[in-house]
């Protein structure tokens, strides 16, 4: 640009001219708006800066109030799930290992131990409903029942306590209306696969069993033991709770 | 104007998701200790020394039976201590059916229990004071 005093070149950013030394007023203008444009663009961007820092502070909460939640959620569902993962787990080994587990089972049954038998098969989560220990489903059933009927049975016998005598007595009359209803086949069916001769001798080697423990610990007699299984389950409670007062 | 109520409305939803965080961290942890206490009750012992303890305590051998049975279905033979243990519940079981064969005459298995309850017996360790106990609980001569 040219100086409007002597027609001498001058840049926009000097303040008078270098040949006559006059004010260059356009370079005033332009000092002031420079310095307008500054504050305006330093506002601006201090505006953004604070705009942009607390989006990003409410950017990262919600970040960690998702992870949070993502965290919550999957802990929650392991818990819930334990029981199915755990018994999921032994279940597939059961299924891997089914003819070692077969063979543990037999040991069992030509052993009578029936509380081994029906804990093993609890704790693999063997029912007799999958293939591998279809044969196995009625003598699971009473198995399970004979477990408790002979903890209930013992307690019954060694208990000191009214309070345990009353509730263990109840738990027997009941047990028993379960462990025979497993023994009939016309009641509780058994599956093709256990409908056998084999089956029917071991539940009645348990029945024989339970019989013994009963005569001997519930004080009933071999006559009434036998008749037990065809009893209604009132007249059964009974005779157990008159056997067991009149032994006391 | 508009700005500052713009960062005042920010700065009022930041002290919300604080508070949002502590409720959340609260709840995290009630959750991850629920997973851990569901873990150790399906993934360990099942029924530990102190349920046993309790049991010999309340003179109640027909549960230690029981949980003799579960402990060893799920593959935990258990320290020193826990066999003992074990040996009172093997004796109190073979002691129960000794009776009950006796009874009945069944003189092949009576055999058979008195071997396991004699087993059992040297299982025992210092419980085995507790071998009069059930033997008179059991009316065993």
């Amino acid at each position: 640009m040219k100086c409007q005093y002597c027609g001498g070149n001058l840049s926009l950013e000097a303040e008078r001219c270098p040949h006559c030394g006059e004010l260059n007023i356009h370079a005033q203008q332009h000092i002031k708006d420079m310095h307008r444009y500054q504050g305006a663009f330093e506002s601006t961007q201090s505006h953004i800066y604070k705009v942009a820092r607390n989006y990003s502070g409410i950017t990262a909460r919600a970040v960690i109030i998702s992870a949070l939640l993502i965290l919550i959620v999957i802990f929650a569902i392991i818990s819930a799930e334990m029981y199915s993962i755990k018994y999921g787990m032994r279940e597939r080994e059961a299924g891997r290992k089914a003819k070692q587990f077969r063979e543990q089972l037999d040991e069992y049954l030509a052993e009578e131990n029936y509380l081994a038998f029906s804990t093993f098969c609890d704790s693999y989560n063997i029912s007799g409903y999958s293939d591998a220990f279809e044969e196995y489903r009625p003598i699971i059933n009473a198995s399970k029942q004979y477990t408790y009927l002979y903890r209930d049975i013992m307690q019954l016998y060694t208990a000191d306590e009214d309070y345990i005598f009353e509730s263990r007595l109840d738990s027997v009359g009941r047990g028993l209306e379960y462990f025979y209803k497993y023994m009939d086949d016309e009641e509780y069916s058994f599956g093709e696969a256990a409908d056998t001769e084999e089956t029917r001798q071991i539940l009645a080697q348990m029945e024989e069993s339970m019989r013994a423990l009963l005569i001997v610990y519930c004080n009933i007699t071999e006559e009434e033991a036998l008749q037990l299984k065809e009893m209604s389950p009132a007249k059964r409670m009974v005779l157990l709770e008159e056997s067991i007062q009149y032994e006391e | 104007m508009k700005n500052k109520e713009r960062t005042f409305r920010q700065e009022i939803i930041k002290y919300i998701m604080n508070a949002v965080i502590v409720i959340l961290c609260i709840i995290l942890l009630i959750v991850i200790y629920q997973t851990v206490d569901e873990y150790n009750y399906y993934f360990t012992m099942p029924n530990k020394e102190r349920s046993f303890a309790n049991d010999v305590y309340a003179e109640d051998y027909a549960s230690m039976v029981y949980a003799y049975y579960d402990n060893t279905a799920e593959g935990f033979k258990g320290n020193a201590k826990m066999k003992e243990y074990y040996g009172v519940a093997k004796y109190f079981e073979a002691a129960s059916f000794y009776k009950v064969y006796l009874e009945t005459g069944d003189m092949t298995r009576v055999e058979k229990q008195e071997k396991k309850m004699e087993e059992a017996y040297e299982e025992m360790g210092e419980w085995s004071i507790l071998q009069e106990e059930i033997d008179a609980r059991l009316g065993i001569q």
